[in-house]
């Protein structure tokens, strides 16, 4: 179970995260939403340790997370995708995903250059994982195409089939939708309500997509300028006045406050970079 | 959830026959350069000249596949990679001097050791340092190594030098220029074995990975610093065994074997070669290695003529050598359509 609390984060005099609680169960789909700039993806790099923040503690299980580096972090049961998908784009989609399966046992040099049993045993590992997650999301068929290549649709998916293929113990999904058509959303909300199911991960998931998160997540988490503003099931985070004034741009009298753009206007307006 | 397959794939080609074809086009490339290379003295006929060049090809030619695992294959930069050679060839060269009756495997199992440490400690800024910065402390490495070499005469003879017997197995020596091209081309098929394997691997995922996105490599569990350690350390072994090799084809190793100019020649080779490409830092090593050998004659010139045809070379194939088949193939094809009348030939993705 991952467990945040009392997070903060600034950058120069700019609080991205404010006295942040936050928790995913095992076995759960949980999703932070909120509007650009509300530090949705700050929290992501804090748990996947890109972000040191000046307060709060990160717990996974027993594990302090902020004491672990960047690599080591997967190694105890988190993996992630990424808002820019950063994928290694000289190689083929197959190989993408035997990084993500490599943490498991990597090899020795020298194991891998005499190609002892050893390394044959782990390839075919990293090898039969991979081959799962591309049955799972259905990308079977770009296997040998070079990452570089692809639409950035697919580049999502491979993106989130590589962390998948980590099998960690919980996922984080940065804006999975973005760059796939509005009319795909669900198929992909179903795919991602599987994963603790097929996979044994829980979920933490952050988009802009509202259909998406609120049909993907059972437990959601708004937040607004670095705060939680509300928490609950989806249909509580939906009809939370705080929300509605935060996300669709009214004041909580139901006057239009002009501070915030539709979400449809928000999907189209490039998005910021992790 | 094929609900969700974003971009159609339309016209290609099913995905049996297109591993095939890769797999082709991996097994390829090995059996026409081991049926060249093996044959090549039979039909040369042993001529010591000509067997000279194509030697100093195998070993160029290992010289550029270490330099290009560390740009091409690593994103990395070295502009003093003939430094590294020098310190094989030095390290072969006293242990074959000083150790008598030690094997060759031995000894080139040693320059390249005795290297890798040295390219361990080169690699150890790589944390901090990327790009220029690297360029420069690399560059500094290439330009002391001869200045140390020089100046630490008790050692290595200063600018005389150190004369570098022929390679020895027990009491077989292998003196003649066919029986070194021999013996270097054994050490090149297996340093190219190794290469490959290590490159199939999660080592090779790795130092892929690092190249194309640290942040999503560190998120995938891998230590990038490490990573760039291990990958200058790889490189400067197979760096260190092409410097003994090249101590015994020269008989000689001396300050002035590895002047700055040798390692922009490796650098212009790998990318003539194209980047991330074995094959392509061979035949980049065998073509640059006929040219300089054909020029040596025309005195001040060699450097023009070698850095005009780096110029043309990659005015005619921006991907390098490695990209030449592909690109016949694509020329061919569609001169074949044009002849069937096709307007447009489509355009082929790499």
């Amino acid at each position: 179970m991952l467990r945040l609390r009392g997070v903060s984060l600034s950058f120069g005099g700019i609080q991205a995260i404010r006295d942040l609680d936050l928790d995913v169960a095992d076995g759960m789909v949980g999703a932070l939403i909120g509007a650009n700039g509300a530090g949705k993806t700050s929290v992501l790099n804090v748990i996947s340790r890109f972000y040191r923040p000046q307060a709060g503690t990160v717990h996974n299980d027993e594990v302090d997370i902020l004491k672990l580096k960047a690599h080591q972090v997967i190694e105890h049961g988190i993996s992630r995708s990424f808002q820019n998908v950063a994928l290694f784009s000289q190689l083929s989609v197959l190989d993408n995903l035997l990084v993500g399966a490599d943490h498991i046992a990597r090899p020795r040099l020298l194991t891998n250059m005499l190609r002892l049993p050893k390394a044959r045993r782990h390839n075919r590992e990293a090898r039969r994982r991979a081959e799962r997650a591309l049955e799972f999301l259905g990308i079977g068929h770009l296997r040998d195409r070079p990452a570089s290549d692809l639409a950035f649709g697919d580049r999502k998916l491979v993106d989130m089939g590589r962390a998948l293929t980590a099998q960690p113990k919980l996922l984080l999904l940065d804006e999975p939708a973005a760059g796939i058509p509005a009319s795909e959303h669900a198929a992909l909300a179903k795919l991602i309500r599987e994963i603790p199911t097929v996979w044994g991960s829980s979920v933490l998931l952050i988009d802009h997509s509202m259909e998406l998160v609120l049909s993907a997540a059972s437990h959601v988490v708004a937040m607004d300028f670095g705060a939680k503003i509300a928490e609950g099931t989806p249909d509580e985070v939906r009809s939370h006045p705080r929300v509605i004034a935060a996300y669709l741009g009214e004041g909580a009298d139901g006057q239009p406050e002009g501070r915030r753009p539709s979400p449809a206007a928000q999907e189209r307006r490039p998005q910021r970079s992790v | 959830m094929s609900e969700v397959s974003v971009s159609p794939v339309a016209g290609e080609v099913p995905r049996r026959s297109l591993r095939d074809r890769r797999t082709l086009s991996r097994i390829l490339p090995a059996v026409v350069f081991a049926v060249v290379a093996i044959a090549f003295p039979a039909f040369e006929g042993g001529d010591a000249y000509v067997m000279f060049t194509a030697t100093q090809a195998l070993v160029y030619g290992l010289a550029i596949i270490s330099l290009n695992l560390l740009i091409g294959f690593g994103g990395q930069i070295s502009l003093g990679h003939a430094g590294l050679l020098a310190i094989g060839g030095y390290t072969g060269a006293l242990l074959a001097i000083h150790v008598s009756g030690i094997p060759v495997p031995v000894e080139i199992l040693a320059a390249g050791a005795v290297t890798a440490a040295v390219g361990f400690l080169l690699g150890l800024p790589t944390g901090r340092l990327r790009g220029h910065y690297l360029a420069i402390v690399t560059l500094g490495f290439g330009v002391a190594v001869p200045q140390i070499a020089l100046n630490w005469t008790s050692l290595t003879d200063g600018r005389t030098g150190l004369t570098v017997p022929p390679p020895q197995i027990g009491n077989t020596i292998f003196p003649t220029p066919t029986e070194l091209y021999y013996f270097s081309l054994i050490v090149l098929a297996v340093s190219l074995l190794a290469i490959f394997s290590m490159l199939a691997s999660s080592t090779g995922r790795a130092f892929a990975a690092v190249r194309d996105s640290e942040p999503a490599a560190a998120a995938m569990g891998i230590n990038v610093t490490a990573t760039k350690v291990v990958l200058f350390t790889v490189s400067a072994f197979f760096a260190g065994v092409a410097g003994d090799l090249n101590a015994h084809l020269q008989g000689l190793v001396s300050p002035d074997s590895f002047p700055f100019s040798l390692s922009l020649f490796f650098f212009a080779a790998v990318v003539v070669g194209g980047l991330a490409s074995v094959w392509g830092s061979l035949a980049g090593a065998i073509v640059l290695a006929v040219i300089e050998a054909k020029t040596s004659s025309s005195s001040g010139y060699e450097p023009v003529i070698l850095g005009g045809a780096v110029v043309v070379l990659l005015l005619l194939l921006p991907g390098g050598l490695a990209r030449l088949p592909a690109t016949v193939l694509q020329a061919a094809r569609r001169v074949g359509a044009r002849g069937r009348g096709v307007r447009h030939a489509p355009l082929e993705t790499p």
